[in-house]
């Protein structure tokens, strides 16, 4: 056979291979409102830049007559291509053969793209669109798994790992997404959950849709496992490729730089954002988007745990994780699901060298028996590890109230934070004026003529002597009272100075954070 | 200390866009904000103090046997019913003695998790 007859030979086998389960499959995908997972990877990397690997991969497979079936790539593409240049490797389960499920080759495929990106050093996305373990293949499949999420761990704060669940992920299947940084979401495509809507019918008897019970919105406003929501899979692809912009591509790097830009100021004009009265409430990402380069703050998981905010924003061009409490939702307070969500932010943005900015007004952890009881005490304790373990530079602007144990878990000065600025209306105290005032001059209170007039001048006097930021910048617990108009400038000046930065911890082998 | 209160209050406001924005107020130790709530801090369980006679189903599952009836006289710790859940069969013990008043359960009914199923005086 000539050179010529063998490669086309090679084309003909591709093109087979490349059409997956075939027209048919491919038809019902579309017709489920989704992209193949060719056309997904081609979406979403930069145009040309893919190139696939272990097309010609077959299963070994032989009981249940599975020895007679083909199964092109055995379900799963892999490959590398680059996203705005950054590197990346990339897996996408492949619908339209035998539902995307998992067998032992399937896995090994992703395994190898894991254990390329590992080597290599570079981001990991992986697409799941998958009926689960492949049945047939019995405790391969189950090994499959094992497999991955064992690396899924390894790599975890050495690479970044985003999943995109963009069809079913069923049973043992979501834990290699929930092991990972980031998981995407697209209404109505994505579903995740450990049992199905059939089996909960079976031993419940409850009638439950695989959209309510693990959909997209499920996901991304209840239960807090996914990080973006989109309404599309364009929509979420392009939130991919921001996502990949802001984030270094290992945890030896840092993110790229950008060219730095100005906030809008005339949108966003910081002096005016926040009320002077503490009890009333204002969106705390406009004073993050008065500061950031371009007034752009990218946001994480915004539909959940809304009384936190995170995300992303440069600052001079350079990559910034900023935190803050949402007054406008819950008064901001901090509670077992905002702990959980800045934590964990926190210690993404450590790992992978990313400053923290922290923006504080909150009036302090959310009473009531049912956080109690929801283990408030140990999710809480997470934001105390967090900060307190991160060795980036940590800067805290204090807005405005910054009561009881809400102020030291906010980045204060006494979990190390490097630079603590407070605005001038900042309050901060062991608790607010009202609830300090009724306990240290209760039995002034209790034997006045006049109770109220009593207690409400015992507030007033406590507003005045204590709900300042000058107490604690007498201790030097705050570093320097500041204009709002200043704060975009000490930023810029806190993030140059701190480039450097060195803080040696002890060594161990890790850490044992209360989770 | 001081006892943490809170409750929250009807308020409603406009916000700056024009669009109808829903503010409550919540209380923490002692100082009103105002502020808008979460649909899960709306539904969170409100607490409700446990009655030990009240014995509710500790996992979903199908019953396979009820053992007392109503009217009878139990001891702590003698065996209420048997119920399969996760490919077991499983024993449930009465946490207090007494009367049985009331059994809300038969056999093969399905039972979920937190079910009231006796009521023991």
């Amino acid at each position: 056979m000539s050179l010529k007859r063998k490669i086309l030979e090679l084309q003909k086998k591709r093109e087979k291979v490349l059409k997956g389960g075939g027209d048919k499959a491919i038809e019902k995908q579309v017709a489920m409102g989704k992209m193949t997972a060719r056309e997904r990877i081609v979406t979403l990397l930069d145009e040309n830049s893919f190139h696939e690997y272990d097309l010609f991969v077959e299963h070994e497979a032989r009981d249940f007559d599975m020895d007679k079936k083909v199964l092109h790539g055995d379900g799963v593409i892999i490959g590398t291509g680059t996203i705005y240049g950054a590197p990346i490797c990339v897996f996408a389960q492949d619908f339209t053969v035998a539902g995307g499920s998992l067998g032992l080759m399937h896995a090994r495929k992703i395994g190898k793209i894991m254990d390329h990106a590992m080597k290599m050093r570079v981001p990991l996305i992986g697409i799941n669109d998958s009926g689960g373990a492949r049945i047939q293949e019995g405790v391969n499949s189950l090994a499959g798994y094992g497999e991955i999420f064992y690396r899924n761990t390894v790599a975890s704060g050495v690479i970044p790992q985003i999943s995109v669940i963009l069809g079913p992920c069923a049973g043992g299947a979501v834990y290699s997404p929930a092991l990972t940084d980031f998981v995407f979401v697209v209404d109505q495509i994505s579903k995740m959950f450990i049992t199905g809507p059939g089996v909960i019918k079976t031993v419940l008897g409850e009638e439950i849709s695989m959209e309510e019970l693990g959909g997209a919105k499920v996901h991304s406003e209840q239960t807090g496992n996914a990080h973006f929501y989109a309404e599309s899979e364009l929509e979420c692809f392009n939130q991919i490729k921001k996502l990949v912009s802001f984030i270094p591509w290992n945890n030896g790097q840092r993110a790229q730089r950008m060219q730095p830009e100005e906030p809008d100021s005339e949108k966003y004009p910081i002096s005016e954002i926040v009320p002077g009265n503490p009890k009333e409430p204002y969106d705390i990402r406009d004073v993050i988007r008065a500061v950031t380069d371009g007034s752009d703050f990218f946001e994480i998981q915004e539909r959940w745990a809304k009384n936190a905010v995170i995300g992303f924003g440069r600052i001079n061009g350079e990559t910034v994780g900023f935190v803050g409490n949402q007054p406008l939702i819950l008064a901001g307070v901090l509670d077992v699901d905002s702990s959980d969500k800045a934590a964990r932010f926190i210690r993404f943005c450590n790992a992978f060298n990313i400053p923290l900015v922290t923006f504080v007004d909150l009036p302090g952890y959310l009473p009531g028996v049912d956080q109690e009881h929801a283990g408030v005490i140990r999710h809480g304790a997470k934001i105390l590890y967090a900060y307190s373990e991160a060795t980036v530079p940590k800067i805290t602007f204090i807005i405005r109230k910054a009561y009881g144990g809400g102020y030291i878990a906010m980045n204060s000065r006494h979990l190390n934070a490097d630079f603590v600025f407070a605005w001038p209306g900042a309050e901060i105290a062991v608790m607010g004026p009202e609830g300090a005032a009724n306990i240290i001059f209760r039995k002034e209170i209790q034997n006045a003529d006049d109770p109220d007039k009593m207690r409400k001048q015992k507030i007033k006097e406590y507003k005045q002597k204590f709900a300042n930021p000058y107490v604690a910048a007498a201790k030097g617990y705050v570093d320097s009272v500041i204009e709002p108009e200043e704060t975009r400038k000490l930023l810029l000046h806190a993030l140059e100075v701190s480039k450097n930065k060195v803080d040696k911890r002890p060594s161990k082998k890790h850490g044992i954070p209360p989770f | 200390m001081v006892q943490k209160n809170m409750n929250t209050q009807k308020q409603e406001d406009h916000d700056n866009g024009g669009g109808k924005k829903k503010y409550r107020s919540l209380t923490i130790d002692g100082t009103r904000y105002r502020t808008q709530l979460t649909e899960k801090f709306k539904q969170r369980d409100k607490w409700d103090n446990p009655h030990k006679g009240k014995v509710h189903s500790e996992f979903p599952g199908t019953v396979v046997k009820v053992d007392v009836e109503e009217g009878e006289e139990i001891e702590k710790g003698d065996r209420l019913y048997i119920y399969e859940a996760m490919k077991m069969k499983n024993r449930a013990y009465s946490p207090v003695g007494g009367m049985v008043k009331e059994v809300r359960i038969k056999e093969a009914d399905i039972i979920r998790k937190g079910d009231l199923l006796f009521v023991i005086e």
